[in-house]
């Protein structure tokens, strides 16, 4: 595996949700419209955006959860999405999924042990009965004593139980594991040493990440690359330092005004503050931000900004007035 | 480090009814099950004189054809016990098993099991006993069948709305992702949870069976008169004078029926407390 042929590549992913909203009218929830990224063996991609951008809905795309109304998904260059469960089965032990909610994904009424060994068995990682060392060597990695596999999930923190997840998303050997806001539900302490767990497994293991989450210094933490998701698009991608030194699109400018700081540099330009909710129902040609963006103008509101390079090195933006704006220092 | 059981059982512990009650329908089992040991006359054999009121060497008096009542009325609980535990154990699979296959698969096959069982649980089960029992041999086993393949609708429902709510866990999902079987999900992890409810549903069902085979066989649609069960011994009590001056053909069945009935009941409700996870 080179960086030449990518772990997973994304291509034109759009999914829209339908409600019934009355007997003939629907009522469609565009979460994600056209995004696209590769990762790469060994590295982070971080996907950032508040909540109802359609950060959580691209992770259940690749996943399999949900079906793509357009786009691919691909999986060192093998289709996946769309694929059969049955067909999909084999292949789901290398790219694995660890939830938010760490509490409600482990069954409740086994041990650790058991969550653990399942799995395993049935994927044929280890001999059935064969699975104790395997475990052992797993709670080890994600840094809990051994006796923990005798005990249930309700009796751990929140912390703990998120370690139980990543043992179990390890446990089968996965070339890239998906973490859909990992640590948004901890306290900030136990998120730094979940990250910096992650961070180790993945310099030991050579395991690709597709992190997502809303905190922007989390994500800054873990990610190599990063994507910023607004109203179901990505509306700027760059390498991890490059968007924070120098970002392009107005509402990534915003998420970083919105960080506490005490950065002397920053105080030349004005903050930019947003205000109030998403805008407009997401179905017009317009840009979707413009409603809280400081520098839209009439243009904006007739046709939305392709993705475009901002320089060689694959810093992306979509937004034609990168650059304008209010003045950095 | 308890166990799930151990937990279960020491909240089950607190209700003090309960456990008497699990102690006497325990006893009433026992009895049942030694029922040859125990008693001192076969069901069927004419043991002395007829119609003879309770004393020493006939605890229970004897019948109009000179049988012992005592020993009748332990074959009588053992064939009732039997005939309610094998009709809910026969409606608690088929009911586990549609409901879950309703709950998983969801769609079209969920609908058509559904109407299926609002069908079932529409028709009148008299109605379908008269007529299973015009068709069908009478006999203990048609019965359970009967009685059986009328109870599971409530269980099926059950478990279809307990399936439902963990199809939308993150577990669920994590099982997904691992790339579990759909025979893993079902039977280790959905399984082991929608046990708990149904096993307090089980426990009226059980009920509920004592008192149809009762009904049924006082009717005379039930057990064949031949076999000794709690309903054939009150349909011998059906005349006035039996009624009214011989208590002892049908006080004891009457009253093991409702000590049975109300004890799965307290039995029950402790189960649904105990099992109860957000205690």
């Amino acid at each position: 595996m080179t960086s030449a042929s990518p772990v997973l590549e994304v291509r034109h992913l759009s999914k829209t949700f339908w409600e019934k909203d009355g007997l003939l009218r629907r009522a469609g929830n565009r979460a994600v419209q056209d995004v696209g990224f590769t990762i790469a063996a060994g590295e982070t991609f971080g996907i950032v955006g508040e909540s109802g951008c359609g950060k959580s809905t691209v992770a259940r795309l690749v996943m399999g959860l949900e079906k793509p109304d357009a786009g691919e998904v691909l999986f060192h260059g093998q289709r996946i999405d769309g694929l059969p469960e049955r067909r999909l089965r084999p292949l789901r032990p290398r790219f694995q999924m660890v939830f938010q909610d760490s509490g409600s994904s482990l069954n409740g009424r086994k041990r650790v042990r058991d969550i653990l060994a399942g799995p395993m068995i049935w994927h044929g990682v280890v001999p059935r009965g064969g699975a104790q060392a395997r475990i052992d060597e797993l709670l080890d990695m994600v840094g809990l004593p051994r006796g923990a596999q005798a005990r249930y999930p309700h009796e751990f923190s929140g912390g703990q139980r998120q370690r139980i997840c990543i043992a179990r998303a390890l446990s089968l050997n996965p070339e890239l594991i998906i973490l859909d806001e990992p640590v948004s539900a901890l306290d900030v302490s136990v998120q730094a040493q979940i990250l910096n767990l992650l961070r180790d497994l993945q310099a030991r293991l050579g395991v690709s990440y597709l992190f997502i989450g809303h905190g922007l210094g989390a994500v800054r933490y873990i990610s190599h690359r990063i994507a910023v998701m607004y109203r179901g698009r990505i509306v700027e991608t760059a390498a991890s330092e490059e968007l924070f030194a120098h970002p392009a699109h107005p509402y990534t400018r915003a998420l970083l005004d919105a960080v506490p700081s005490t950065d002397w540099n920053r105080r030349g330009r004005a903050r930019i503050v947003l205000r109030g909710e998403a805008y407009g129902s997401g179905w017009d040609d317009g840009c979707a931000f413009r409603g809280r963006c400081p520098c839209a103008d009439a243009a904006c509101a007739r046709a939305a900004c392709e993705l475009s390079p901002i320089d060689g090195d694959g810093h992306l933006s979509r937004c034609a007035r990168a650059g304008d704006g209010p003045e950095r220092s | 480090m308890e166990s799930h059981f151990g937990i279960v059982f020491r909240r089950f512990c607190r209700h003090r009814m309960a456990l008497v009650s699990l102690i006497v329908l325990g006893v009433m089992i026992l009895m049942a099950v030694f029922a040859p040991l125990i008693a001192p006359y076969g069901p069927n054999k004419v043991a002395g004189g007829f119609s003879k009121p309770p004393d020493a060497e006939h605890l229970l008096g004897t019948d109009q054809s000179a049988r012992d009542m005592f020993s009748r009325l332990l074959y009588a609980m053992r064939v009732s016990l039997t005939v309610a535990a094998a009709a809910t154990l026969i409606s608690t699979a088929i009911g586990v098993l549609l409901g879950m296959a309703a709950g998983y698969f969801g769609g079209r096959i969920d609908q058509a099991i559904m109407s299926f069982t609002d069908m079932v649980m529409s028709f009148p089960y008299i109605l379908l006993v008269l007529v299973a029992a015009a068709i069908f041999e009478p006999g203990m086993w048609s019965i359970v069948l009967i009685l059986g393949f009328v109870d599971w609708p409530g269980i099926a429902r059950l478990v279809r709305g307990s399936v439902l709510s963990l199809r939308e866990t993150v577990f669920f999902k994590s099982d997904i992702t691992a790339g579990m079987p759909r025979r893993y999900i079902l039977f280790s992890e959905i399984l082991p949870n929608v046990i708990a409810p149904v096993l307090v549903y089980a426990t009226s069902v059980f009920a509920l069976s004592i008192l149809d085979e009762a009904a049924l066989s006082y009717l005379g649609m039930g057990v064949p008169v031949t076999t000794p069960s709690l309903g054939n011994i009150l349909k011998g009590a059906e005349s006035i004078t039996i009624l009214t001056g011989k208590p002892w053909l049908w006080v004891p069945a009457g009253t093991v029926i409702i000590v049975m009935v109300t004890c799965i009941n307290f039995v029950g409700d402790a189960l649904r407390d105990a099992m109860d996870p957000k205690n």
